[in-house]
């Protein structure tokens, strides 16, 4: 079912190797899948999700040129290998974002505002998010509709969970709908199985699907591919089918 | 050339392969002069829809449902471009644009369908061969199809093979690969670029007319003919109309066909009703009896079809507590349909019908004595349209804030009237001034219809409250409810009543009393002119 407007769905967690392009590329993919016109954003300077794309991390200009908004976002889009997936690349100048945004005039919301000129073109949008706390997070927790936060079951991840709740509430950032979900879920270890079986009450809005630590997910950076597209029918594919249909039921 | 743009940035183009070319020689000569790789043949089922009276079309499209290995999709499709828009997986056959889930597709189709159910056209096979333009990274700069395409029809016939085309749509931020595969097309394929679009092509092969259906009269006029003739060609119009849509009503497809079937029959009545001294009085007593009968027998289930139409607008302020409303309004517009059913089916009706065109189509009266039969049209087409400009004039100006709906009624119908009357001759005046002055009155007659909508509305409202209160079929929260939406249209029908006055002062100004006496009253000005004139020349 397609949202009536663009819906942003930010991919995030403070900490890294979690699981966040993974999420954001299989969930675009699936998204695409069900006819929605959607849009990966990529704004980790590593780029993964650019190369999982085949799309060389560049963008012409670099960071001042994609925020600076005189050049239509339009020309900095590339087409993926999924008809209804485009991509903003990553650039290697998005090291440098918080600088940027520092100097600009409402600091936390050049992004929302950038998105805004997309709101006709795409139904749902993605953000690949760096891992860490900073102005550019913030710009993405002012542009989310729902942030998406894949966690492992260990002590860190939770305890880094914690902390984005208590940002989001000093921040009165209470609207922004924050949905956990388990990521990289190895149930051969006791603290992932004790985890996930009983989750802490302390991760509100948590999904019911976990995605399981798999080789086929590791695949992706071999075959350069969303998991779906040469796996449909491995578990951890389904897993994603299925937190989808998850977030969907959020977007209606 | 044309090059169609799919979306923003994205092209596409389509040309079309010779017969005597076969599909693994154009295989063949992309992959050796790119890099290109060849993804499944798929097989496709395409089924085209548009409403009843051609909205999609009229539009600039069809709407285009394909079922494939990837399920289900709705989609707009652009038919001379072949462009497609607003792709929407859906899980079962779409029915009315409401049907559809909150999308850009439903927000399109909304506006132009409207209450219209979506009526298949033809269905096609397509065979598609997919392939790819790959970069160094192998990665797709852009995608290429040649599709096979047999027009399967609606009932079981024989397939019908269409010409082969080829498509390349290109991928955002690698245009100048799709230059690269225009190139190859153009210089080493030599294909020709497809001006016509596969949907087209496809109508044209099985003979498919679109807007073929109107509930327009469309008549060619001329001023000259002898009104006897004018009058037989309205009437047979009007009957082909009424025809047209009978099965549309039969098989309850949706509200229009009967809409469309009873505007037929209240032009037909006013046809006979400001035309007389044309046909016999035998006959125009007929007629008009049968104008009646049909009014009569199709009213009740109109009545609550409107009521049903606007049920969203109720639901939307009080949701689930009108559910007993709606079932009571759909149980007694079953009953009710049944009944109309019944008549449609019944020897009368059909003898009707029989009779009808059988006096239509006979011969003219050579020898009568009835003052209009062998009148110009131009003459009592003027001398009718006046007389009822006059009419409506006098009615209105004679409404003030203490007059009784029904005085508005009597309005409404004489509006309803002129603009009948003024559409059966519009042919014989020109088409500008005709225009701007149905739209003067048309303005007028929206508002003078809501209101007495809405009159009739809060009656049959308070009618089904009691009704059901009697039945015992709905609970003290739903007749509150009633009660909410009964306060609410009378809110609206006061509103509607202070805007009717702005719509007949601007419908009374004196451009517009000018503008119809110089198209109806033309012999006054030629007598005005003929006087000033003489004056003139006196001096």
């Amino acid at each position: 079912m397609k949202p009536a407007f663009m819906k942003i769905i930010a991919c995030y967690n403070i900490k890294g190797g979690v699981g966040k392009t993974a999420a954001a590329v299989n969930l675009a993919y699936l998204a695409s899948c069900g006819g929605d016109r959607t849009l990966v954003m990529d704004l980790d300077p590593q780029g993964a999700a650019s190369f999982y794309f085949r799309v060389k991390p560049k963008i012409k200009g670099g960071l001042q040129t994609l925020l600076d908004g005189k050049q239509g976002l339009d020309e900095l889009i590339k087409g993926t290998d999924y008809p209804n997936i485009d991509l903003i690349p990553a650039d290697f100048s998005f090291r440098n974002m918080d600088l940027f945004l520092e100097e600009a005039k409402r600091p936390t919301r050049q992004l929302r505002k950038l998105l805004k000129n997309l709101d006709d073109d795409y139904d749902v949008v993605f953000l690949d998010c760096p891992p860490g706390i900073s102005l550019v997070s913030e710009n993405v927790f002012q542009a989310a509709d729902i942030l998406l936060v894949p966690t492992i079951p260990s002590i860190l991840s939770l305890r880094t969970f914690d902390q984005l709740l208590k940002f989001r509430k000093e921040s009165s950032l209470e609207h922004l709908l924050v949905l956990p979900f388990f990521s990289m879920v190895d149930m051969r270890k006791q603290l992932h199985r004790l985890i996930v079986e009983k989750p802490p009450k302390t991760l509100t809005g948590l999904l019911n699907t976990a995605i399981p630590y798999a080789s086929d997910i590791e695949r992706m950076g071999t075959i350069r591919a969303a998991l779906a597209s040469y796996a449909p029918k491995c578990r951890a594919a389904l897993s994603y089918r299925s937190l989808w249909a998850e977030i969907k039921e959020f977007l209606n | 050339m044309f090059v169609h743009r799919v979306s923003a940035t994205v092209n596409r183009m389509s040309f079309v392969i010779p017969v005597d070319t076969k599909i693994s020689d154009i295989k063949n000569k992309f992959f050796t002069c790119m890099q290109c790789e060849e993804l499944h043949t798929h097989v496709l089922q395409r089924t085209y829809f548009d409403s009843f009276d051609w909205r999609i079309y009229s539009a600039g499209g069809l709407i285009e449902e394909e079922s494939g290995a990837g399920g289900l999709a709705l989609r707009w499709r652009n038919y001379v471009t072949d462009e497609m828009y607003s792709n929407t997986s859906i899980n079962n056959t779409i029915r009315f644009a409401w049907d559809l889930p909150d999308c850009d597709l439903r927000e399109r189709l909304e506006a132009i369908l409207e209450m219209r159910v979506l009526l298949p056209l033809f269905r096609m096979n397509c065979k598609v061969h997919a392939l790819i333009v790959l970069n160094k990274e192998r990665k797709t700069v852009a995608r290429l199809g040649i599709e096979e395409n047999y027009i399967l029809g609606l009932t079981k016939s024989k397939l019908h093979k269409l010409p082969v085309t080829l498509f390349i749509e290109s991928v955002k931020g690698y245009k100048p690969i799709f230059k690269e595969v225009l190139q190859v097309i153009d210089q080493q394929l030599l294909l020709k670029v497809d001006g016509q679009g596969t949907v087209q092509r496809a109508m044209t092969a099985i003979e498919l007319q679109p807007g073929a259906y109107s509930s327009n009269l469309n008549l060619k006029l001329s001023r000259e003919t002898n009104i006897e003739v004018v009058m037989r060609n309205i009437l047979l119009r009007l009957l082909e109309i009424i025809e047209a849509n009978e099965w549309g009503i039969r098989a309850d497809l949706d509200s229009e066909f009967l809409h469309d079937f009873r505007v037929a029959v209240h032009r037909g009545d006013t046809a006979l009703g400001q035309i007389r001294d044309v046909f016999p009085h035998q006959i125009w007593k007929q007629f008009s009896r049968k104008f009646a009968w049909l009014g009569e027998i199709t009213g009740p289930t109109r009545d609550l079809d409107v009521h049903l139409l606007n049920f969203g607008s109720y639901k939307q302020s009080l949701r689930d507590d009108l559910d007993p409303l709606y079932y009571f309004l759909g149980k007694h517009r079953t009953i009710e349909h049944k009944k109309l059913v019944m008549h449609l089916e019944s020897a009368r009706y059909r003898k009707m019908i029989a009779s009808w065109l059988m006096y239509l189509k006979g011969p003219l009266s050579t020898r009568t004595t009835l003052h209009n039969a062998h009148c110009p049209t131009y003459d009592v087409a003027n001398k009718r349209i006046w007389r009822m400009v006059r009419r409506v004039i006098k009615e209105g100006k004679a409404i003030n804030a203490s007059s009784p709906p029904e005085d508005l009624h009597e309005l409404r119908k004489s509006c309803k009237k002129l603009r009948y009357l003024i559409e059966f001759f519009q042919s014989i005046y020109p088409a500008d001034e005709i225009k701007k002055l149905i739209k003067v009155l048309k303005s007028l007659q929206n508002k003078i219809g809501e209101h007495q909508d809405l009159h009739v509305q809060i009656a049959s409202l308070a009618t089904f409250r009691s009704q059901m209160k009697s039945e015992s079929v709905a609970t003290k929260r739903t007749l509150v409810a009633i009660d909410i939406i009964l306060q609410m249209l009378e809110k609206r029908q006061r509103q509607v009543r202070k805007i009717f006055e702005t719509r007949f002062t601007v419908f009374t100004e004196n451009k517009n009393r000018l503008a119809f006496k110089r198209l109806f009253k033309p012999n006054i000005q030629n007598e005005a002119r003929f006087h000033e004139d003489n004056c003139l020349l006196q001096h």
